[in-house]
């Protein structure tokens, strides 16, 4: 536990399956001085209004929170998180060659190990609702970024690099490797609509290119 | 019943916004707090117009916009020293005027610092988008806001406060990974804003901190993260800055300098002075007590003036 500057306490954990877990008890908590919690893989940081309390008050009740949380853990939290099922077609990928080369698998064999494992949003960020999803199965694990960065990536995309998979939900210049590309629309910042929250699971379905013209645009189910 | 006039954006200027106290609330969706690069000033100059503190303003960044409007309005442009006239008139920063029905208001550029706040009496008016009206652009050419009919007794405050007695002189506490660099290396020399500097961030040029080829996994970040990247170098993240990062932070401007960030333009130099948390908290509360006291002042004259 440590001042993240005198605006929030950051608190690093174990596993990020610790953090997602202390992460929902101090939003269930929710003080009044509380202003946003954000985790982030293993690392939770708990913002609060300075015009209310201080970095001792708040550290010292984490503190008892966390107390509270090692002697009951919550077993209720840990299966909070919702499962979303996101169509992503794999004909509009840009990179699937150059995954496969690194990865030593064929095509087919990237496309049904990316659908295969349920994923975790381990953290939302470098763009609104981006969701960062951990962690690939292990063949799909070790592709490097693009050493040049697209100037621009489609919403919409799907990338992957190192041992994560995204999803890029407003274009963006971008340097992951991206395999396919899913036709809803996953963010709106002007409607307030942030459907994948951290915690929550994501499965990917393989449509093709019919399917994805059909669904283009529609919101997730 | 409060005449609606529009304000016209003739020339947009370098990079012109609506902001307010933008969105405390919505760092865990990936969206930055955003707002007023400088919300002492922004406060400020809505208090001299007889607004609420965060009502909606136009923020102005280096070189100013060219608007008019179709109706009187009470303005103040509040922030750093711009050069401004309406009309023939030359008007000055931080003293209120009222823009007349017609006339062309050009702000041009600043000699000191970077952002001033272009506040109108009764507020300008945008769409709201998760609880706050900062727009997520700039303002283009041709766009029309809404805003309110008024005029306004001349009034000026100067913009010199006693928080703020050093604006090259960024007060932190250690980051999260502050033991991976010499803090000497910080303290120890003077940083050069350079032009790549915007709301996201200021990076600053030095002799560098040491590289560290150790990478973090992403972890939350603010506004005033200093964070260190692959060739040593820093940057300090902005309003507009992104919610996780995942360079080392050397370190964290507190919460009372932040405000500085907003003003310091390229070429200028800053400084950087580590303080306890006690004293980060006490110089918050300090620079609320002067801001609350100006906006009692502000608020008290504008009601005598009223009666």
């Amino acid at each position: 536990m440590q001042p993240l500057g005198d605006q929030a306490v950051l608190i690093h954990f174990a596993d990020e399956n610790d953090a997602l877990q202390f992460a929902a008890v101090v939003r269930r908590d929710g003080p009044p001085w509380l202003v946003d919690v954000v985790q982030a893989y293993a690392s939770v940081a708990v913002f609060f209004d300075l015009d209310q309390t201080g970095y001792a008050a708040v550290a010292e009740h984490l503190r008892q929170l966390q107390d509270a949380l090692s002697r009951q853990p919550d077993s209720s939290t840990s299966a909070a998180g919702r499962l979303h099922d996101i169509p992503c077609c794999y004909e509009l990928q840009l990179d699937l060659h150059r995954i496969a080369e690194h990865t030593g698998l064929d095509a087919e064999a990237v496309i049904r190990l990316h659908t295969e494992d349920v994923y975790t949003v381990y953290a939302i960020g470098f763009c609104p609702g981006f969701p960062y999803l951990g962690y690939l199965p292990s063949p799909l694990c070790g592709v490097p970024r693009l050493t040049t960065p697209r100037t621009r990536v489609e919403a919409g995309s799907v990338g992957l690099t190192g041992r994560q998979t995204g999803i890029y939900t407003e274009a963006r210049p971008g340097g992951w490797n991206l395999v396919g590309r899913t036709p809803l629309e996953l963010v709106n910042v002007a409607d307030g609509y942030f459907p994948l929250r951290t915690g929550d699971r994501v499965q990917f379905r393989r449509i093709d290119e019919a399917e994805f013209r059909r669904l283009q645009g529609e919101r997730l189910a | 019943m409060p005449a609606i006039a529009t304000l016209t954006i003739l020339s947009p200027g370098l990079y012109t916004l609506l902001v307010d106290r933008g969105r405390p609330r919505t760092r865990s969706l990936g969206v930055p707090v955003g707002g007023a690069a400088d919300a002492f000033s922004l406060a400020l100059g809505n208090a001299l117009v007889g607004n609420p503190p965060d009502a909606p303003a136009l923020e102005v960044c280096l070189s100013g916009p060219v608007l008019c409007a179709d109706e009187d309005l009470a303005c103040v442009l509040f922030g750093a020293p711009f050069e401004l006239n309406a009309g023939g008139r030359r008007l000055a920063a931080g003293k209120t005027f009222t823009l007349l029905a017609g006339e062309e208001l050009s702000i041009h550029g600043t000699s000191e610092r970077a952002r001033a706040y272009l506040c109108i009496g009764g507020g300008i008016d945008g769409p709201e988008v998760l609880g706050s009206r900062s727009s997520l652009q700039p303002v283009v050419a041709g766009a029309e806001l809404p805003c309110r009919r008024g005029t306004i007794m001349s009034r000026f405050l100067r913009s010199s406060f006693e928080w703020n007695a050093e604006p090259g002189v960024l007060r932190f506490l250690p980051g999260a990974q502050a033991e991976w660099f010499s803090e000497d290396r910080l303290t120890g020399q003077e940083f050069t804003i350079t032009p790549a500097s915007n709301r996201m961030g200021l990076r600053l040029h030095a002799e560098p901190l040491g590289s560290s080829e150790r990478e973090i996994v992403s972890e939350p970040v603010c506004p005033g993260s200093v964070q260190v990247t692959r060739d040593g170098q820093c940057i300090v993240l902005g309003v507009d800055g992104q919610t996780i990062g995942g360079y080392p932070k050397i370190a964290q401007v507190i919460a009372a300098d932040l405000d500085k960030l907003g003003q310091l333009r390229p070429g200028e130099r800053a400084r950087f002075r580590r303080v306890s948390v006690e004293e980060a908290e006490d110089l918050y509360r300090r620079k609320r007590r002067e801001l609350q006291e100006w906006l009692v002042r502000l608020y008290v004259a504008e009601r005598r003036k009223e009666r």
